[in-house]
């Protein structure tokens, strides 16, 4: 099956001029510390804690989200945090393009690759590092500083684990379906 | 609306289905071959890395050479469904899955001109990696590595959960000390009084540890008294052995009959006495017997009387704590794949761990057109709004015609001509395609960027010579629903002969295109089509859609 349009309101939804398209409903802290690379699309409900990052007068951002990206409704990201030498702090959080997150799924990750599926209900540990390609499947408690090597589907928990692995062609479908999905996402 | 029916593709793999596992009765001939071809060993050890891990479908079908002779039944596979439903009875759904599969999982060997699913090709192993640090490790040492990261990743004992470096533990003298702990279940290895003073090499750290052990000590001098003797007993009486032991298994067989003789022999204790006695009381004549550095008497008395029990019942629980050590985590492979039949190299992946680029990657994919079940017909455009489309309800009602869109999309960056046949003789439905012939426009990354940026707003060149518009879809007498890039979708009207929730239709496609070689050689013409003297390339295959759930 095709996928089908998904309509929205139009008052809901800020359209930047690199085509994201960003809830008026979601909760953003700290924006100027947020990077969306364009054509993602923020549904919502959909948190962003930009606000959580290192002290100090550093310019780095607290999130970075790639092209092509879908941030499900009620999702949460929010940088992971650690206390390193006696010091706590924020560390950034970094999604690549074609990334799906499903509703009500909490990112506490240091870094997700491109290519990536997440269910719907997921929790992804602190400073997990999910690499490119891979699938989390609806529900799965990805267990923090948990690597997950590309080409997995991950499952259950927690921990999670890596249940099977994806076809060679999961990139093109990824990309496919993610530029599909932003391509059926339009106003009413 | 749609949705309430669900719909898949899938499409059908020629190949015999073989199932075929490694199993028992293939051992003596894979130990043959492990000892003249050093490459198969690499398959034998990447097989033993992770089962667990390891793909649901690798079946692994290793029997290189089953040639598949192109018999009738091959011949007969063009008019008629392989797979067909039997007199009344419905089309096996799980057999369906067993031989067809959606597209993404399949391969196309362009050799065989054919489609390969995970059944037909061979693996082969492409690289070896820690799947928690992604440690590239190169293929001579991952049997010195025994499978596993030499690193700093083990498994926890308790969750399976990977185990982080932690300071802590109990240091002494103010020197910093570490320990493996685990994030979920809060195990450490201090329980087991394993502490580190570097944070780095935990691997060899342990691996220091363990050397101390006494019971190490012991398996290590066994493991050399063992070497020995099968080095003598190579030499010096190899044309007598007899029987399964050969040399090469002596270390292997250690376990079992000779290695409770020797034990017996040398007085240790008084277990497996007499047991093949006969085979190997001749060769091992020169060499010392083995003497236990380790074991106490009183450990050869408890052996003897565990070795005595009759009856579970008079077993004594001493309830003594099982000391469960972290284990290193073991190491992933990349898989090249290679068609069953001619060996042409199907996937060739970048041995680099971090990489999922692929150097060769014959998808299906990638050169058959790619069929869905549209959700609707014409891409939404900013002033009219999509046209959902309706999938025919279950249950189907015999005698009743509904109409179903199905949709093409080409891969290839030239023209492809596509037939749609049906199977006649099918006792579940007829099936009419009113527009059996058709072409579809080569992929560009224009159609792509019409859609994102216009949101297929305007209609482009290639579709007002066809149709007189995408929004009198249905009046379409051609059967051609619409034309969008690369992409077509055309009406099919399905009649269901019997009365039943699910439908599945068998669907014969044939497609030619020219060449991309030859495209790529002769400075493309402008007209562009001289296509007489090209190189055309056919494929046809079998696709399977099941309507219903
Ligand atoms: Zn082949
Ligand atoms: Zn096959
Ligand atoms: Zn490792
Ligand atoms: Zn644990």
């Amino acid at each position: 099956m095709e996928l089908e349009y998904t309509t929205y309101k139009r008052s809901e939804f800020i359209e930047t001029d690199t085509g994201n398209k960003v809830s008026r409903r979601s909760l953003i802290s700290g924006s100027q510390n947020i990077v969306l690379g364009g054509k993602t699309i923020v549904h919502s409900k959909c948190t962003i804690r930009g606000d959580l990052r290192r002290a100090g007068p550093s310019h780095q951002a607290a999130v970075l989200i790639g092209r092509f990206c879908s941030l499900g409704e009620g999702s949460v990201l929010r940088p992971p945090y650690k206390t390193y030498k006696g010091t706590f702090s924020y560390y950034p959080l970094k999604i690549g393009d074609h990334v799906d997150i499903g509703e009500n799924t909490i990112v506490e990750a240091a870094s997700i690759g491109s290519y990536v599926k997440i269910g719907k209900n997921c929790i992804i540990g602190r400073f997990a590092i999910i690499r490119d390609c891979c699938l989390i499947e609806d529900g799965a408690v990805i267990a923090p500083n948990t690597v997950i090597p590309p080409f997995s589907v991950v499952a259950g928990g927690p921990p999670a684990k890596v249940v099977a692995q994806l076809p060679e062609s999961t990139q093109e479908i990824f990309e496919a379906q993610s530029k599909d999905k932003y391509t059926k996402f339009v106003p009413a | 609306m749609p949705g309430t029916t669900k719909a898949t593709v899938l499409y059908y793999c020629p190949c015999s289905g073989s199932t075929k596992t490694q199993n028992s009765s293939d051992e003596p001939k894979e130990k043959k071959k492990r000892t003249d071809e050093p490459s198969r060993e690499d398959n034998q050890l990447a097989r033993s890395i992770d089962s667990s891990l390891s793909n649901t479908d690798s079946t692994k079908a290793f029997e290189g050479s089953q040639s598949r002779p192109k018999t009738q039944e091959h011949r007969a596979m063009e008019t008629e469904p392989p797979l067909s439903p039997s007199s009344n009875a419905k089309l096996d759904q799980q057999l369906l899955s067993l031989h067809a599969s959606p597209i993404e999982n399949l391969y196309y060997c362009d050799d065989c001109s054919e489609i390969r699913c995970a059944r037909c090709v061979i693996e082969e192993p492409a690289g070896y990696h820690c799947p928690n640090c992604l440690f590239d490790v190169p293929t001579a040492s991952v049997r010195s590595e025994n499978n596993c990261c030499a690193r700093n990743c083990f498994q926890c004992p308790v969750c399976t959960h990977v185990l982080s470096v932690v300071e802590g533990g109990s240091p002494q003298g103010g020197k910093l000390c570490f320990t493996l702990s685990c994030s979920v279940c809060f195990w450490s290895s201090s329980e087991i009084g394993w502490e580190f003073e570097k944070a780095t090499g935990i691997s060899a750290q342990v691996e220091r540890i363990r050397a101390g052990e006494s019971t190490n000590k012991e398996f290590t001098n066994l493991l050399d008294y063992w070497r020995t003797v099968q080095r003598v007993t190579a030499t010096a009486s190899a044309p007598q052995v007899q029987g399964g032991v050969t040399a090469n298994s002596g270390v292997a067989a250690g376990g079992s009959g000779s290695f409770k003789h020797r034990l017996a022999t040398a007085g240790l204790h008084s277990i497996g006495s007499g047991l093949h006695r006969a085979s190997l009381g001749t060769g091992t004549n020169g060499i010392p017997e083995y003497r236990a550095t380790c074991y106490t008497d009183s450990d050869h008395e408890r052996v003897a009387e565990l070795m005595a029990i009759q009856d579970a019942d008079m077993v004594s629980y001493s309830g003594e704590p099982i000391v469960r050590e972290p284990q290193r985590i073991r190491l992933h492979m990349k898989l090249a794949r290679r068609c069953r039949l001619c060996h042409h190299i199907l996937i060739k992946p970048e041995s680099k761990a971090q990489a999922t680029r692929f150097k060769i990657q014959l998808m299906a994919a990638n050169v058959l057109p790619t069929i869905t079940i549209p959700a609707s017909l014409t891409p939404r455009s900013a002033g009219s709004s999509a046209q959902p489309v309706r999938l025919p309800k279950s249950p189907f009602q015999p005698g009743s015609t509904v109409p179903l869109a199905i949709r093409f999309s080409n891969p290839l960056y030239t023209e492809m001509q596509v037939r749609v046949d049906t199977c006649a003789s099918s006792t579940d439905a007829h099936v009419d395609v009113v527009a059996p012939q058709f072409a579809l426009q080569p992929f560009t990354e224009l159609w792509e960027y019409d859609e994102e940026e216009e949101e297929g707003g305007t209609e482009n060149n290639s579709s007002d010579t066809n149709l007189g518009g995408a929004s009198r879809s249905t009046k379409s007498s051609r059967g051609i629903l619409d034309r969008h890039g690369n992409r077509v979708a055309i009406q099919l009207n399905v009649t269901s002969l019997i009365e039943t929730a699910s439908l599945t239709i068998p669907l014969r496609i044939t497609c030619t295109h020219v060449d991309d070689m030859d495209v790529d050689n002769d400075t493309r013409n402008e007209d562009g089509r001289s296509a007489s003297s090209r190189h055309m390339i056919t494929n046809s295959f079998w696709v399977y859609i099941t309507l219903g759930d």
